[in-house]
C-alpha cells in the first residue's frame, strides 16, 4: 500500500510540474510578443511619426512549423515596422491531418484569427463564403492593396469576385498553362533506341513498351492520387480543344456549353488509352490502391518513361541514373502548334476570416509582401545566408536542417507566392522550372476563373462525387472495361442527379459569362 | 417495496450509492450531454455568422443527399453485414482464445503468448494498411509469391471485391481478438473455483468443465459486449476501411459502408451539417436496435441485459 | 494410460493453436522492427522485408537528433497515461458498484443515461467549447481530462463482473452496518482486480494512443505526446497529392525507415504494461473472501 501511495504522490507531483511549466511557457509565447514588438515600434517610429496602433494579425496555414520561423518572424516584423506598416504577422501552422476540422472549429467558435488559406480545388471558396466564413475585402483592397492589383493579373481576380464582393487574394504562383504537360525521360528512351517525341498517344505507349522490353525493365506510369482529375494532357489532341473538365463531371466547351464529361467521346477515348496501358501492364495493376508515397518516390527518382505533369529534383534522378543529364528530361505537350491555355487559375487563395477584426491590416500585410523582392524573400525564404542562399537572379537554395531533413525555413510558395517574385530551387529539373516561367503566349481559357458553387445542388453533387470515385474512376483509369461497365456507371450518375448538377453548372456559367461582357 | 416511496426517499436511502455515481454522471454530462444541443445543426443550414440559434431551419434537407442516393441501401447493408461478421468472428475467436488459455498451465508461455496477442492493437490501421499492401499487391506481394511458388496464377487482389469482406474480417480478428480475449480471461478468473472442484469430484472431463461451467458463466459478458456493439452496428469502422480500401472503387460493392460513403460524398462540400445529420441517423437507429435487443435479453437471459 | 495420452494430445493442440496465433500477431511488429533498421535504398528497391539486404540505423538517427523532443514526448505520454488511467479506473469502478447493486432503484435509468453517451456525440465544436470553458487547453490536463477519463463501455464491463460476484458479500456487509462506500472500496474492488486490470489496460492504451486531444487542445510543443510526433510524420503526406511536383514546399517525404522507427518508438514502453497487469488475473479470489 505504501508503495502505491508513493507512486501516486510522485505522479501527482510530476503532473503538477508539467502543468506548471506549460503555464509558464505560454505567456512567453503569446503575451510577451506584442509587448516586445511594441517596444520596437517606439524605438523606430516614435521619434519621427505620431504613434499609431500596431496590430498583430494571425495567418493560419496547413503544415508544420519550420524550426527557424521564430527568428524569421522577428525579422519580418521588424522590417514591417521599419517600412512604416503598423502590422505584425503571426503564423499558426495546423497539421494537415487536422486541417479541415480545425479550420471549421476556428470558424465555428469565431476564434480570433485573421487570414487563412483556401485550397480552391479541394474545398472551394464558394463553399466557405456560403457558410458565412469569409469577409468581403473589396474596400480594403481598393484602399490598401495597390500592389496586389499590380502583381496579380486582372482576370485571376474574377475567381474571387462574387456579386461585386471580393472574398480573397489569389496566389498567382505558377504558370497554369503548364498544366496538361508530360515530362519525358529521354535518357531511357535514347538508351532503348525508342522515339523521343510523340505525335500521338499510341506512340507514347509503344515507346514505353520498347523501353521496358529493350532495357528489361518493368516501369509503369506513375499516377498521382487515385481520384485525381482527368488526364488533361490529351485535351490538346482533340478537335474540340480548348475545353476543360471540372469536378470530374463538368465538361466545359470553348463556346460555353456544359456537358456531362462521362458521356463525352473524349472520356471514352481517354479511358480506352488507359485501358490499353493497363492491360499491357504499363499502369500499376493496383493503380487504385497504390500508396501515394510510392508514386511520389517513383517520380522523384525519375523511374518513368513519362509522367503526367512535372518531375522533381535532378539530384534525385541522378541517384537512380548516374549518367542521366538534366536536358534528358523534357516537358512536352501534344500538338505544340495549338495555342496554350490556362484552364484554371486561382487554385490557392488567401482569405480573411469573417470573425477577423483587422481585414485592413491583412490586406496591408499582403500589400507589403508583394511590394518588392526583399520583402518577399524575407517572408517566404527567411534570412539570407541562414535559411537560404540566392542563386542567380531568380534562384535559391534552401538550407536543409540535417536533423529533420526539411528546410530550416520556407513559406510554401503555393500558398501565398507570386510569379513576379518567386525564387526557384535550382536543383529542380530544368523541365520542372517551367512551372515558374510566365508564358506570354498563353491565353486564359474563358472559364479559367469560373468556379462552381454547389450549394443549391448539394445533395446531388455529393452523390455524384461518390459515384465518380466508386464507379467512374475505375473505368477511366482502365482497371475496368469501358464497354462493360460504363452503362451502369452512367445510370448511377443519372440516378444520383448528374443532370441537375450539369444544368446548374450551365446556369452559373452563363451568369459568369454575362459578367465578362 | 421501494416502489411506493418517492424519489427523495430513494436518494436518501441509497445516498452513498448515488454519491459514487456522481463523478461519472457529471463527467458524461459535461463531455457528452452538454454537447448534444449542437446536434440540432443536423436540421439547419448552418452559418458561422449566425451560429446555432439564428441559422435557418431546413427540416430534413441535410439528410436528403443520403436518402435519395441509390447507394444508400447497399452501403447500409454492407455496414450491417460487415459489423455482424466482425462481431461474430471477433467474439468467437476471443472466447476461444480465452478458453484455450484457461486450459494451459505454463505461466511463462501464457505471459508471452498473451503479450504477443495484444501487439496488433498497438499498430494503427494506417500502418497495418501498408503491411497489407505489401502482402496483397499484385507484382511483389507476399501472398502472390506464395501462390506462384506453388504453381498457381497470381491474383489481382485489389480488384477482387468478393474476397475483401473476408480479408477485412481476418484483419479485424487478428487485430482485436487478442485484446477482447482479455475481457473474457478476466471474467473467467472471476469464476468461483469451488465449482470446478466439485466438478472434479464428479469426474467431469475438461471439455465438460469448459462447456458446462466456464462458457455459461461468461455468457453474460458475451451478451453485454454484444449489446454494446450492437448500438454501433450502423457505424462502419471508417478508420479501418478507409485506410485499407481507400479510394479503390472496384472494391466498393462489398466494402463501402455508410461512413466511407458519406466521407466521399461530403469531402468536397465539407458542410458539418450533413455529417451531423448522418451521425444522428446512425446513432438513433442503433439506439432503437439496442432497445429491442435489450428488451429481448432481459426476458430470456436476465444476467446478460445492459439495464 | 489412454486418458493421459489423450490429454497430452489435447494440450499439444492447445499450445500449437495459441503459439500460431501469437506468431501471426508478432510478425507485423517484427516486420516493422526490421524495416526500421533497413537501409532506405533497399526498402525502395525491395519493399518491406523481414530479412533486409542492408542494415542501417538512419531511421533512428533522424529521430534521435531531436532527442529532446522525444524525451519530452515520452515524459508527457507516460505521465498522461499513468495519471489518466488511474483516475479513469477509479471513476469507472465507483460508478460500476452502485450500478451492480439491485437495491439501487434508478440503476436501469442511469444505465441508459450512460449507454446513450456511447452512441451519441455532439461533435467537435461543442466539445471544444466545453474544454475551453473548463480551462482544458494548453495544459497537461487537456490531455488527461477530455473524453478519455471515463468510458461507459468499460463501466458496463466492470458492472457485469461485479454482478457475477455473490450477492451474499453485500448483504452480510449491510448486516454488519458497513456503508456502500466502504463496501465498494474494501470488498468489491479487491475482488474485481481482474476486470479492473483489464479496463485499466484499455484506458492506458487509449491514453497512450491518443493524439486527438493534443492536436485539438494543445499548441504548446512542450506538451506533445509521442503519438503526436508519429501523427505529424504521416499527416503531411496528403499535401503532396494536391501539389504539382516540384512546388516549393517545406515538406519532404519522410523515409520509410524513419516512419517505422517512430512506430517502434511509440509502441515502446506500453509493451511492458500487459505483463505487469497480468498478475491480477488470479483465480480463486472469491472463494477465499466468502469463506473468510
Amino acid at each position: 500500500m505504501k508503495k502505491v501511495s508513493m507512486v501516486i504522490v510522485s505522479l501527482v507531483m510530476l503532473t503538477l510540474l508539467l502543468a506548471a511549466c506549460s503555464n509558464n511557457n505560454e505567456p512567453v509565447n503569446t503575451a510577451k510578443e506584442p509587448d516586445s514588438s511594441a517596444k520596437d515600434n517606439t524605438d523606430n517610429n516614435a521619434v519621427t511619426e505620431p504613434k499609431e496602433e500596431v496590430i498583430t494579425i494571425k495567418y493560419v496555414i496547413p503544415g508544420t512549423e519550420p524550426n527557424e520561423w521564430p527568428a524569421v518572424k522577428e525579422a519580418v516584423n521588424k522590417k514591417l515596422l521599419a517600412d512604416g506598416v503598423n502590422v505584425q504577422i503571426e503564423k499558426e501552422y495546423i497539421d494537415w491531418g487536422a486541417w479541415e476540422q480545425k479550420i471549421n472549429l476556428k470558424l465555428s467558435t469565431n476564434e480570433d484569427f485573421d487570414m487563412f488559406h483556401v485550397m480552391n480545388d479541394w474545398i472551394q471558396l464558394a463553399n466557405y463564403a456560403g457558410r458565412g466564413a469569409l469577409k468581403d475585402i473589396s474596400a480594403e483592397i481598393e484602399q490598401y492593396g495597390p500592389n496586389l492589383k499590380k502583381v496579380i493579373p486582372e482576370s485571376v481576380w474574377s475567381s474571387v469576385n462574387k456579386e461585386g464582393k471580393i472574398y480573397g487574394v489569389p496566389a498567382y504562383w505558377y504558370e497554369a498553362a503548364v498544366d496538361g504537360s508530360i515530362t519525358i525521360n529521354k535518357h531511357l528512351l535514347n538508351k532503348a533506341g525508342a522515339a523521343t517525341s510523340f505525335s500521338n498517344r499510341q506512340e507514347m505507349l509503344d515507346a514505353m513498351a520498347q523501353v521496358n522490353k529493350n532495357l528489361d525493365m518493368k516501369l509503369n506510369i506513375p499516377i498521382r492520387g487515385g481520384t485525381a482529375g482527368p488526364a488533361d494532357i490529351f485535351q490538346r489532341t482533340y478537335d474540340s480543344y480548348p475545353f476543360t473538365v471540372r469536378d470530374n463531371i463538368a465538361y466545359i466547351s470553348g463556346d460555353g456549353v456544359v456537358k456531362n464529361w462521362v458521356e463525352t467521346d473524349e472520356f471514352k477515348q481517354d479511358a480506352a488509352w488507359f485501358r490499353q496501358a493497363y492491360e499491357a501492364k504499363l499502369i500499376h495493376p493496383d493503380v487504385l490502391t497504390v500508396k501515394q508515397e510510392q508514386v511520389e518516390q517513383q517520380i522523384k527518382s525519375g523511374q518513368y518513361v513519362f509522367t503526367f505533369g512535372t518531375g522533381n529534383k535532378f539530384v534525385d534522378v541522378q541517384k537512380t541514373y548516374p549518367d542521366a543529364k538534366d536536358e534528358d528530361f523534357e516537358l512536352f505537350q501534344f500538338n505544340p502548334e495549338k495555342p496554350s491555355y490556362r484552364m484554371v487559375n486561382a487554385k490557392n487563395i488567401n482569405v480573411v476570416a469573417a470573425s477577423s477584426k483587422h481585414p485592413a491590416e491583412a490586406v496591408k500585410f499582403l500589400n507589403w509582401l508583394y511590394d518588392n523582392q526583399d520583402n518577399y524573400d524575407l517572408f517566404m525564404y527567411g534570412i539570407e545566408g541562414t535559411t537560404y542562399t540566392k542563386v542567380g537572379d531568380k534562384g535559391l537554395e534552401t538550407v536543409i536542417d540535417p536533423k529533420t531533413n526539411t528546410p530550416l525555413y520556407l513559406q510554401d510558395d503555393w500558398m501565398i507566392g507570386n510569379l513576379n517574385f518567386i525564387r526557384v530551387d535550382q536543383s529542380l529539373l530544368s523541365a520542372t522550372k517551367q512551372l515558374y516561367i510566365e508564358n506570354p503566349e498563353a491565353k486564359n481559357f474563358f472559364a479559367a476563373d469560373f468556379f462552381f458553387d454547389p450549394a443549391s445542388v448539394k445533395a446531388e453533387m455529393g452523390n455524384v462525387q461518390a459515384v465518380i470515385t466508386s464507379d467512374v474512376t475505375p473505368v477511366y483509369r482502365g482497371v475496368l472495361d469501358y464497354d462493360k461497365y460504363i452503362k451502369s456507371a452512367q445510370d448511377k450518375l443519372k440516378a444520383a442527379g448528374i443532370e441537375k448538377v450539369i444544368a446548374e453548372y450551365q446556369r452559373q456559367l452563363d451568369a459568369y459569362k454575362a459578367t465578362l461582357k | 417495496m421501494n416502489k411506493r416511496k418517492g424519489f427523495f426517499y430513494e436518494i436518501a436511502i441509497n445516498r452513498y450509492s448515488y454519491l459514487l455515481l456522481l463523478p461519472a454522471m457529471i463527467y458524461v454530462f459535461l463531455f457528452s450531454y452538454a454537447t448534444y444541443p449542437y446536434l440540432l445543426i443536423a436540421f439547419q443550414r448552418f452559418n458561422y455568422q449566425k451560429g446555432l440559434s439564428n441559422s435557418e431551419w431546413i427540416g430534413l434537407e441535410n439528410f436528403r443527399f443520403f436518402l435519395i442516393s441509390n447507394d444508400a441501401l447497399t452501403v447500409t447493408l454492407n455496414t450491417i453485414k460487415l459489423n455482424v461478421l466482425f462481431l461474430v468472428f471477433v467474439t468467437f475467436f476471443a472466447v476461444a482464445l480465452a478458453l484455450l488459455f484457461n486450459e494451459i498451465k505454463n505461466r511463462i508461455f501464457i505471459k508471452l503468448a498473451q503479450t504477443a496477442m495484444i501487439f496488433p492493437s498497438f499498430l494503427s490501421w494506417i500502418i497495418v494498411s501498408y503491411m497489407m499492401y505489401s502482402m496483397f499487391t499484385m507484382d511483389y506481394g507476399i501472398i502472390n509469391q506464395v501462390i506462384e511458388f506453388f504453381g498457381g496464377e497470381p491474383v489481382n487482389w485489389y480488384s477482387k471485391a468478393e474476397a475483401w469482406p473476408w480479408i477485412l474480417v481476418g484483419m479485424k480478428v487478428w487485430k482485436d481478438a487478442g485484446m477482447a480475449s482479455i475481457i473474457y480471461l478476466a471474467a473467467i478468473s472471476g469464476i468461483d473455483q469451488s465449482l470446478y472442484e466439485s466438478a472434479d469430484i464428479d469426474g467431469a472431463s475438461r471439455w465438460q468443465k469448459m462447456t458446462r461451467i466456464t462458457l455459461p458463466l461468461i455468457a453474460s459478458t458475451i451478451a453485454i459486449l454484444t449489446l454494446l456493439n450492437l448500438g454501433k452496428i450502423f457505424y462502419g469502422d471508417f478508420v479501418m476501411i478507409y485506410a485499407i480500401i481507400g479510394d479503390n472503387g472496384v472494391l466498393y460493392s462489398t466494402t463501402d459502408v455508410i461512413d466511407t460513403y458519406v466521407f466521399r460524398a461530403l469531402r468536397q462540400i465539407g458542410d458539418p451539417s450533413n455529417a451531423a445529420a448522418i451521425g444522428l441517423f446512425q446513432s438513433t437507429v442503433g439506439l432503437l436496435l439496442v432497445f429491442v435487443a435489450n428488451w429481448l435479453t432481459r426476458r430470456f437471459f436476465k444476467e446478460g441485459a445492459l439495464y | 494410460m489412454r486418458i493421459t495420452r489423450r490429454i497430452t494430445l489435447g494440450t499439444i493442440t492447445v499450445y500449437t493453436v495459441l503459439a500460431l496465433f501469437s506468431i501471426a500477431c508478432l510478425l507485423p511488429i517484427l516486420l516493422t522492427l526490421m524495416v526500421s533498421f533497413t537501409d532506405e535504398d533497399s526498402i525502395i528497391r525491395n519493399g518491406y522485408s523481414l530479412f533486409p539486404e542492408k542494415f542501417s540505423l538512419d531511421g533512428y538517427r533522424t529521430i534521435f537528433v531531436n532527442w529532446g523532443l522525444i524525451f519530452r514526448g515520452y515524459l508527457v505520454s507516460i505521465t498522461v497515461t499513468v495519471v489518466g488511467s488511474i483516475l479513469a479506473v477509479i471513476i469507472t469502478a465507483l460508478a460500476a458498484y452502485p450500478m451492480s447493486n439491485p437495491n439501487v432503484k434508478y440503476r436501469n435509468a442511469i444505465a441508459l443515461y450512460f449507454f446513450i453517451t456511447i452512441l451519441f456525440q455532439g461533435g467537435l465544436v461543442p466539445w471544444y467549447l466545453m474544454n475551453i470553458k473548463l480551462g482544458l487547453t494548453n495544459n497537461i490536463f487537456a490531455l488527461i481530462v477530455p473524453t478519455l477519463m471515463f468510458s461507459a463501455f468499460n463501466m458496463f464491463l466492470v458492472k457485469n463482473f461485479m454482478e457475477s460476484l455473490p450477492s451474499a458479500l453485500r448483504e452480510s456487509a449491510y448486516i454488519d452496518g458497513v456503508n456502500d462506500i466502504r463496501i465498494a472500496f474494501q470488498i468489491y474492488m479487491p475482488l474485481c482486480m481482474p476486470v479492473l486490470a483489464t479496463v485499466s489496460l484499455f484506458y492506458a492504451l487509449n491514453y497512450w494512443n491518443d493524439w486527438y486531444n493534443a492536436i485539438m487542445l494543445v499548441d504548446n510543443k512542450q506538451l506533445y505526446p509521442m503519438q503526436y510526433i508519429l501523427f505529424q510524420l504521416r499527416s503531411n503526406i496528403q499535401m503532396l497529392e494536391m501539389l504539382p511536383t516540384g512546388a516549393n514546399s517545406g515538406y519532404t517525404l519522410p523515409a520509410e525507415s524513419t516512419k517505422m522507427a517512430t512506430v517502434i518508438l511509440t509502441i515502446g514502453p506500453i509493451v511492458f504494461l500487459y505483463p505487469y497487469l497480468q498478475r491480477y488475473f488470479v483465480k480463486g479470489l472469491i472463494v477465499g473472501s466468502v469463506k473468510g
